[in-house]
């Protein structure tokens, strides 16, 4: 009877020594580095942090159907300055990995923008030593005049001097030039009549040419071109981050018959594949190639890989 | 050969020294068993603590981080409808 009693409580010890635990994650948490990493879904499209939407003067606001996606159990906070019918709860708790729907009442009167926290509390959170961190995302609502033209994009830089990153702008024109401006008092830009080179029907501009030092911040650079038939409104939606911060690599896949595994980062505490979460950094788990996933890469510390997988197209990551 | 010795000396002695060792090595055995768990429950609390407190943080910088972005870019957008005016 004793010897029994031992070996229940030897196995007990075993097995629960055997769950896996959360892995610390050495670089500075995402929200403190000012680097955008909630991951949401509006307009049709899904984003990592930084996103764009736009809509005509009038139209509702909820058309852009956004939604937050959340992980575990936790805290979405949502914070916005856009006019809305009615007051919203500012602080939604969601279980079991849902999606949480944000309701925008009204018609757009005006450019505004959504925020959002989303605060994951992860099983057994509290029997480890670690310091749990939350993802960020924003959210542009551009409200534009019904048959003007609006061009967005997103970009997180390292903040520093040079930055090498492009907007690349379609155009509908013959003109060999095109004037461009582009304001931002929160960024220090204040650039008029630029004169930029049409290539093959696109303008390329140059966030080099707009800011000689990206700093730890976000803002939005508004800006206008000006071809000879029209003026395109375009928004750059900038997040500088902390140089110390390090977005997170690509893990490695392999795809072997109707398998595949996935091996991320040391930093790395969940791994998911659509619906299924495992806290680990690597599985091996059933995978369907002629049907399109999502894999989601996180680690404590609110850093985000979120892979797209596309049949005959392969893994579009964002990061 | 130490361990040996060891054991050796721990079972030498009268049964009244040898029990008053045992029950001496034990009681430091345990003591020092709880004393670790106690600094692990300690360590998980402020761990816990640093967490709630960073939640909130990252909370309550949310509404002012909304307006300086977002109202910067109406500023800006406003600025630019202007100067498109003006070229008309």
């Amino acid at each position: 009877m004793r010897i029994l009693t031992l070996l229940g409580v030897f196995l007990t010890f075993a097995l629960a020594g055997c769950g896996k635990n959360l892995r610390p994650d050495i670089v500075i948490p995402a929200t403190q580095a000012k680097y955008p990493s909630a991951e949401f879904y509006a307009c049709g499209k899904i984003f990592n942090g930084l996103g764009e939407c736009d809509v005509d003067e009038g139209q509702e606001l909820n058309s852009i159907d956004l939604k937050i996606q959340g992980y575990y159990k936790g805290t979405v906070k949502f914070s916005s300055n856009c006019e809305l019918d009615s007051a919203l709860p500012l602080s939604v708790r969601y279980s079991k990995n849902s999606i949480v729907p944000f309701h925008l009442p009204g018609p757009a009167i005006k450019t505004c923008g959504v925020s959002f926290v989303i605060s994951p509390e992860y099983p057994n959170e509290q029997d480890q030593k670690l310091v749990i961190h939350s993802f960020k995302g924003h959210l542009l609502l551009k409200v534009k005049i019904p048959g003007t033209k609006w061009v967005g994009l997103s970009t997180k830089v390292k903040a520093g001097i040079g930055p090498s990153d492009v907007f690349k702008i379609k155009l509908n024109t013959n003109d060999e030039k095109v004037d461009v401006s582009f304001r931002s008092d929160r960024c220090e830009v204040n650039k008029d009549d630029l004169e930029l080179d049409v290539n093959e029907g696109s303008v390329t501009v140059k966030l080099r040419e707009l800011l000689s030092e990206v700093k730890i911040k976000t803002c939005i650079l508004n800006g206008v071109v000006f071809t000879s038939e029209e003026a395109i409104r375009v928004s750059w939606f900038i997040a500088g981050y902390d140089p110390k911060f390090i977005p997170l690599p690509i893990p490695v896949t392999e795809i072997n018959e109707n398998k595949i595994k996935i091996l991320a980062d040391d930093n790395v505490s969940v791994i998911s594949l659509d619906d299924t979460y495992y806290i680990d950094r690597e599985i091996e788990i059933e995978f369907d190639i002629t049907k399109q996933h999502i894999i989601r890469i996180l680690t404590i510390g609110g850093r985000l890989a979120l892979g797209i997988w596309i049949p005959e197209k392969g893994f579009e990551w964002m990061l | 050969m130490d361990v040996i010795n060891l054991i050796g000396n721990l079972f030498s002695g009268d049964m009244v020294t040898i029990i008053l060792k045992l029950v001496f090595g034990l009681g430091i055995g345990i003591a020092t068993f709880f004393i670790f768990q106690w600094i692990d429950k300690k360590l998980k609390e402020v761990a816990h603590e640093k967490t709630m407190k960073d939640r909130a943080k990252e909370q309550a910088d949310l509404d002012q981080e909304n307006r300086d972005i977002f109202d910067d870019a109406n500023k800006s957008e406003n600025d630019l409808e202007d100067l498109i005016n003006k070229r008309k």
